[in-house]
């Protein structure tokens, strides 16, 4: 699982403390989505996808070889 | 969130050990052998625990709001939950090995009563995994 949060945020002038604030993590947390070092839950996916006013499919790329 | 304990419930908590610890030390031999390893070994458990808690609870009581806003958080960050889950299970295992450990020596060392303890003690180490996956199972 890949994902565009970094590009989205930098893209928006938000920092990772702000994106974690607003969706209740820590910003380790968000460093680790950007780095791909942890797959956010289902919910964590939703609320950052809703954050950005994205679907969680714009945000998250689901990598088909990956899961296998 | 969990309520915390006021931090006096502590001390009343070392003072209960003090007073069970100073209780044994003065009764000395009229307390039968095996009681008195249990009494002293109650009375550190109790001192050490409370000192422990009493100390964290003033920790906690003089985080600034900020600090204590980033502890909460903390502590609910689905990240840090799923590290302390994976270290959780890591130390079930650890302690799996040192119990195996302990229970070959305490049988190299013909202690039956060390044997027949952490013979318990891995059963219900295991008993209490299964009982807690079967827990979550149901619950999830």
């Amino acid at each position: 699982m890949t994902n565009r949060i970094a590009w989205l945020r930098k893209e928006r002038r938000i920092s990772q403390a702000e994106l974690a604030d607003a969706v209740d993590v820590t910003r380790q947390t968000i460093i680790s989505l950007e780095n791909g070092r942890y797959n956010a839950s289902l919910l964590l996916a939703h609320k950052i996808a809703r954050y950005f006013g994205l679907t969680i499919e714009d945000v998250f790329l689901f990598d088909e070889e990956e899961s296998v | 969130m969990k309520k915390e304990l006021h931090p006096a419930v502590w001390v009343v908590g070392i003072v209960a050990a003090a007073a069970i610890l100073t209780a044994a030390a003065l009764l000395g031999e009229r307390i039968p052998s095996p009681l008195d390893g249990l009494v002293f070994g109650l009375g550190g458990m109790l001192l050490g625990l409370s000192m422990v808690a009493l100390g964290v609870s003033v920790l906690r009581r003089r985080r600034t709001p900020e600090q204590h806003r980033q502890a909460q958080l903390a502590e609910r960050d689905e990240r840090s939950r799923t590290i302390r889950e994976k270290a959780a299970l890591t130390c079930w295992y650890w302690t799996c090995g040192i119990l195996a450990g302990l229970y070959v020596a305490a049988i190299v060392l013909d202690d039956m009563t060390a044997i027949l303890l952490l013979a318990a003690a891995i059963v219900l180490h295991c008993v209490a995994l299964l009982v807690c996956i079967g827990w979550w199972n149901n619950k999830m």
